[in-house]
């Protein structure tokens, strides 16, 4: 999954022009976005729906998302643009309502999650029992019984609720919920002494690269997919530019030997990239270099996937200034839609695909289907973040109507 | 779809057992084998697998073979005699259920030890994806045991696990199968691609992998057709002209 282009850095001029950040933060504790950064939710709808078209095995359509041009992809778009929304969000109402409070409402968001995996996993073991059911081929014997050990429902679903047992594609969300549930004492923190926090994160990242440290899973002790060691520092990061760090980078970012640089970074990265399924470029990594840096980690957020994502965001900051005229168009508006819930869209994503899955191996598997289902599932992700908005819209007027 | 319907019709007509070319060659030499071939000695094959097969009721001790139902090591050997009746080719296969890269790694050397081959054929990564083994654990295993075998004398294939979509949904292999290939890329060694020849497979509607009821000819027709291919591979492989180049 490659990463759509990052929208990061200086959004912060919304606070320095005096806007008030529209929507509420308050009440429902949900991260809203605010602000007028439509950025953060373009680039964050779209990744939901890279990530869509990527869980869907076989599919023709994960040809255009960014894994294919680039080193790094949607999960960290998603994991940075939440870190950042997440400290705004949360940053501010520390401020407001104190830290308590604060960190009562993101343990909450952080339950909400884990209910949502919960459902998604039964989801998951309903498809397994089925296929188990359904199918018996002996040319699949090794599959089909490590299907029948993981459907053992006494020993997987214990497993599941203490998150150790995480199928596969399925493991961002467990990723987000320990993040999101060891947020509250990292946010304070970074608003005390952010630098420092931040020289942490990434010191911790390092020696999680370095040393392989992971937390375990389940079965036979698989370590986590997505290293959450590796990844927070991805998630720290954006905190820290929510909370102001971006527009001391804004020098830097601007620069134009910076941006010519990670132009340079992008356009290798899509070459080598491109060499690995377009056979006449075979053969462009030196194998000198190619002992060095393969296999690029994405558990461990390989130092590679990491530049990439900060050429990639530095590039997208120039390209895209936060107050271009099309981020407000009606063209781009399903997309900012999707990254303004991107949460339950992102659940009900990994519910699509489990579907579409399964209609591709029980019904057809054509290139149609396959471009219909594409199509089909971003669209339902599209209409249940408008209806959410739009009930979340209804509820703010109700209680501006009764106390106002 | 079509073919299975046609395979099961025309039970004697095998299905079209073609691949692309690039999935076929061999990329890199295969000197031992080829010196090995070329002296007429005795020549051993030894293919490490992952399969459990699933044993029947053994009947009389000569027809075990025929209770089984035959994988691709069986064939290999049959069509290399064919292909080289001078060789003296005997295949050895030797399988480790359940077992993970590392794992069989650890056992390699008695192996190698034991049967002496001049190519090692090591299908490897279907329970390092279905365990969810750690990529660049998985990586360095392949590679120590790729070492292992050129250490005691032997050329390597490595073939990358089977084409499933219908557990596509619980293992993920693609990741691994990448691994698979840059670690043999890295070594050097031919890399047969049964995974991708397997999905080519599916497209082209030349098998059938994912109905609910497969024709029951399915898993020996697949397995010929790689025993062929690999054959075909290993035939690609050998015919060098530097042999010695090691």
């Amino acid at each position: 999954m490659s990463s759509a282009p990052a929208a990061s850095a200086d959004t912060r001029d919304r606070a320095t022009r005096g806007d008030t950040p529209s929507g509420p933060t308050a009440t429902s504790g949900r991260e809203v976005s605010s602000g007028r950064d439509l950025r953060l939710d373009l680039f964050r709808g779209l990744a939901l729906w890279f990530i869509f078209l990527n869980h869907i095995p076989n599919n023709v359509a994960n040809w255009i998302t960014n894994r294919n041009f680039g080193f790094s992809d949607a999960t960290e778009v998603f994991v940075f643009i939440s870190g950042y929304t997440a400290a705004m969000v949360y940053g501010r109402q520390i401020d407001t309502n104190g830290l308590l409070v604060t960190s009562a409402r993101i343990m909450r968001r952080a339950w909400q999650l884990y209910v949502a995996f919960i459902f998604l996993f039964v989801i998951y073991l309903a498809e397994i029992s089925y296929v188990v059911g359904s199918f018996s081929n002996p040319l699949y014997a090794e599959e089909m019984g490590a299907l029948q050990f993981l459907a053992e429902p006494d020993v997987a679903l214990v497993q599941a609720l203490m998150l150790r047992f995480r199928p596969a594609n399925m493991d961002v969300l467990p990723l987000y919920i320990v993040l999101l549930a060891t947020f509250p004492p990292i946010l304070w923190l970074l608003k005390k002494w952010p630098d420092a926090t931040l020289l942490v994160s990434v010191l911790a990242w390092a020696a999680a690269g370095y040393w392989g440290f992971n937390l375990q899973g389940y079965p036979d002790d698989r370590m986590w997919f997505f290293n959450p060691f590796a990844w927070q520092v991805l998630f720290v990061f954006g905190g820290w530019c929510g909370l102001g760090g971006s527009d001391r980078l804004n020098g830097l970012v601007h620069s134009p030997l910076v941006l010519a640089v990670s132009a340079l970074y992008l356009v290798v990265s899509l070459l080598v990239v491109v060499s690995w399924w377009y056979p006449p470029l075979e053969n462009i990594v030196p194998q000198p270099i190619a002992d060095i840096i393969y296999p690029i980690s994405k558990t461990d957020l390989s130092p590679l996937r990491l530049l990439h994502f900060l050429a990639l965001a530095v590039v997208v900051v120039k390209l895209i200034p936060v107050d271009l005229p099309v981020l407000h168009s009606k063209l781009l508006y399903p997309m900012i839609l999707c990254g303004q819930n991107s949460l339950e869209v992102f659940c009900f994503g990994v519910f699509l695909s489990f579907a579409a899955h399964f209609v591709l191996n029980e019904i057809t598997g054509t290139l149609a289907m396959q471009l219909l289902l594409s199509v089909a599932g971003i669209i339902l992700m599209i209409s249940l973040s408008a209806l959410l908005s739009w009930y979340a819209r209804v509820e703010r007027e109700i209680a501006a109507r009764k106390y106002g | 779809m079509v073919s299975a319907g046609t395979s099961s019709a025309f039970a004697q007509k095998e299905p079209v057992c073609a691949a692309p070319s690039i999935l076929t060659r061999a990329g890199f030499q295969l000197p031992l084998l080829a010196k090995s071939l070329e002296a007429n000695a005795p020549t051993t094959i030894l293919v490490i697998n992952s399969a459990t097969v699933a044993k029947k009721i053994t009947p009389k001790p000569g027809a075990e073979k025929d209770a089984m139902p035959r994988s691709f090591p069986s064939y290999i050997e049959e069509i290399l005699r064919t292909r080289y009746p001078k060789g003296d080719i005997t295949v050895e296969t030797h399988n480790q259920p359940r077992a993970t890269a590392e794992t069989v790694v650890d056992a390699l050397p008695a192996i190698l030890e034991k049967t002496k081959p001049a190519l090692m054929i090591w299908q490897t990564g279907t329970y390092d994806a279905i365990l969810g083994a750690d990529n660049a654990m998985f990586a360095d295993a392949v590679g120590t045991g790729i070492g292992y075998a050129h250490a005691a004398g032997a050329d390597v294939i490595i073939v990358s696990p089977q084409y499933s979509p219908r557990t596509s949904f619980a293992f993920d292999v693609a990741p691994y199968n990448n691994t698979l290939r840059w670690a043999a890329r890295a070594r050097e060694v031919p890399f047969f691609d049964r995974y991708d020849v397997m999905r080519f497979w599916e497209q082209e509607g030349i098998f059938d992998f994912d109905s609910t009821r497969p024709s029951p000819s399915l898993f020996e027709d697949v397995h010929r057709c790689i025993g062929r291919l690999l054959v075909g591979m290993i035939a690609d492989g050998v015919d060098t002209r530097t042999i010695g180049s090691r």
